[in-house]
């Protein structure tokens, strides 16, 4: 591990960095963005991977969608007017820069797979996360970034018990394929917003990059009784080279137009959380569990404001799953305030959620709203 | 029915009836929803007094200027307290005066919108987002683009109905004119480079609207900010006022193409195309 961060310092000069893409999952982003580090069954995939030691659950199909728009009855009302068609064009480029400039973000993702996870917490899975995003303090600055991350991801946890102690360890593997803009010349917003109210849009002028690579993640859950402490590090992975096509390009050769042998080199990012968690009457009918989790804890040792920078990276949020089928979320983003709720009819899970994540370095400074919508064929938890 | 029955069923209907009134949240909006709990409690918010003790890169790095998107939390805290805004603006123009073209532009990207926060156009700029394309569209079609749409569409309602604020507001705005011409200079310095993270493009059109307030030509007797706002002022009553007699001249539009610190910052933004259309008259 150590030799992999000494690695990955020393070209961080002449890498491109890349964060993985998250699923803006109903779940977690109606608890305030938490359930990460206490994520559990097909959420570990994404979350910490001592949570492939817990039940086994069969997931055949596992859906998210999410949109960045605050669903404000004003905000509901222009879509509704976007939909039927009664809306102008310079309606549309006037309601795209008052998102971008009041929501700090236009856009929307998708996240699917499929996974499976073993009672012996060996876990196996395959996914798919794509984010588009508008963002910029202007209409003419906006820029919009594109990212696409496939993944197949081998996992192994392991349950220990020691007394009223109890310890879960996991680690996965992932191979994935990554598509993304550029970021050092990003995508003009404005001009492709225009072109396509024009019909001039051509996708010849979406340049990407693409290539794959291999990354780890890790991660600790330390219980007694229904408290729980975790830690989870994902993204892992030595660097990996990227190649350049055009947006066209996939249109014209499919999938042989992904390259496979770029020359730019690029690495992702790998990202921290800590959390505390309670979970009480597991699978009960009448089941509460509260989460708070910090992103990057150890930035926190050498902090100068420890309250400030605590709040600032936040995440907390409880859910009440009552009768095993009918489940209430609310949390904390950052002091931002989410909502959700699921139904868990036997094999058939939905959830939604309403949320605003913190893009500014402040508490309440660059809000985003957002909701999400997630759908599973799922056998187990 | 038994009464662990009975219970059962109650819970039941509790549980939909929460199921229930969070979907009719959901499609109903959430206005109230969108708040942060910790800025209303003055929690993790930045602190004018450690402000003022940060070097030109802190300053940089916590505002976010050049991480494209520039904290208005942070930008609030300075203009809050004066001591702590005459301090900070010391510093950044140190570094633009001595620091490397790339340090100077960031330091002058900060400076103009502090400046811009602290005379109220941050409201402005928002207005101009929103009406970015209703103003591109006029722009496109065959009617005429008046620098009254232009006004209208821009000013919030405190500024709109009140002359004297509007007055101050827009000779303000003019004085933003240095400050704009300085980081074109800059970028100029550095071979049209723009320094990382900078949104050149939302700067561009901040400075637009400067440079359209300094193309106005007020009447003998007037300031610019006068005679733009007796112009609103007798707008507002009558649609179709004269207002020419607050203007030496009406305003040229096209010659802001001319402008070599708009050439500058379109060129850096790669929206040289928007001035060319402006010369042009199209």
């Amino acid at each position: 591990m150590l030799l992999i961060m000494a690695v990955l310092a020393a070209t961080a000069q002449t890498t491109l960095q890349f964060t993985s893409p998250m699923p803006k999952d109903a779940r977690s982003m109606g608890m305030g963005g938490a359930f990460r580090v206490f994520s559990q069954g097909y959420s570990s995939f994404f979350g910490n991977p001592a949570g492939f030691a817990g039940m086994s659950s069969l997931t055949l199909m596992d859906m998210s969608t999410w949109a960045y728009l605050a669903p404000t009855s004003e905000n509901l009302g222009r879509v509704q007017s976007i939909v039927s068609g009664s809306a102008s064009d310079s309606d549309i480029l006037s309601w795209a820069g008052d998102w971008l400039a009041k929501n700090n973000g236009l856009g929307a993702g998708m996240s699917m797979g499929a996974g499976w996870v073993g009672a012996k917490g060996i876990s196996l899975g395959v996914n798919l996360v794509t984010d588009e995003l508008a963002y910029g303090n202007s209409l003419l600055g906006a820029k919009l970034l594109s990212t696409t991350q496939a993944n197949g991801v081998l996992g192994l946890a392991y349950p220990i018990h020691l007394g009223p102690v109890w310890l879960k360890i996991g680690v996965d593997g992932r191979v994935f394929y990554r598509v993304q803009s550029k970021p050092t010349t990003g995508w003009g917003f404005n001009t492709i917003l225009t072109d396509f109210l024009n019909n001039t849009f051509s996708a010849s002028s979406l340049t990407l990059l693409g290539g794959y690579g291999f990354a780890a993640d890790a991660g600790i859950i330390l219980g007694l009784g229904p408290v729980m402490l975790g830690f989870t590090a994902r993204d892992f992975g030595m660097e990996f080279k990227v190649g350049d096509f055009t947006a066209q390009d996939v249109i014209d050769k499919q999938f042989s137009a992904l390259p496979l042998s770029g020359t730019t080199a690029a690495a992702l990012t790998p990202s921290y959380t800590a959390g505390l968690g309670i979970r009480l009457s597991e699978n009960g009918m009448f089941e509460p569990s509260v989460y708070a989790e910090v992103d990057n804890p150890i930035s926190l040792v050498s902090s100068t404001d420890i309250l400030s920078d605590v709040l600032n990276s936040l995440h907390a949020g409880a859910q009440l799953r009552l009768l095993r089928f009918v489940t209430v979320r609310g949390g904390l983003n950052k002091g931002w305030y989410s909502l959700g709720a699921g139904i868990d009819l036997a094999f058939v899970e939905i959830d939604a959620a309403i949320f605003t994540e913190e893009l500014g370095l402040y508490a309440g400074d660059k809000g985003r709203s957002g909701i999400s919508v997630q759908a599973a064929i799922r056998f187990g938890r | 029915m038994g009464l662990e029955e009975e219970v059962f069923m109650r819970s039941k209907y509790v549980a939909y009836a929460a199921l229930l009134a969070i979907i009719v949240l959901f499609f109903t909006g959430c206005d109230a929803l969108i708040a942060n709990v910790f800025k209303d409690a003055n929690l993790g918010q930045p602190s004018a007094d450690k402000i003022k003790e940060l070097d030109t890169a802190a300053l940089i790095q916590q505002a976010g200027i050049t991480s494209g998107a520039v904290s208005d939390t942070f930008i609030q805290t300075v203009i809050g307290d004066e001591a702590t805004k005459k301090q900070v603006l010391e510093t950044l123009q140190g570094t633009v005066d001595t620091g490397t073209p790339a340090e100077a532009q960031a330091a002058q990207a900060l400076i103009l919108d502090i400046k811009l926060a602290d005379i109220g156009a941050d409201t402005v700029m928002d207005n101009l987002n929103a009406a970015v394309g209703q103003l591109a569209t006029l722009a496109n079609s065959n009617e005429e683009l008046k620098p009254q749409d232009i006004i209208n569409a821009l000013l919030p309602a405190e500024l709109a109905n009140n002359p004297a604020n509007l007055a101050s507001f827009i000779d303000n705005l003019a004085e933003l004119g240095t400050d704009v011409d300085t980081l074109a200079q800059k970028i100029d310095a550095n071979n049209g480079t723009v320094a990382d993270g900078l949104d050149i493009a939302t700067i561009a059109q901040t400075a637009a609207l400067v440079k359209f307030v300094k193309i106005v030509e007020p009447a003998i007797g007037y300031s610019t900010g006068e005679a733009i706002a007796k112009a609103v002022e007798d707008l507002e009553n009558d649609p179709n006022a004269d207002v020419t007699k607050y203007f030496a001249a009406q305003p040229d539009i096209a010659s802001l193409a001319d402008n070599t610190t708009l050439q500058t910052l379109f060129d850096a933004a790669g929206l040289s195309a928007l001035l060319d259309k402006m010369k042009s008259g199209s």
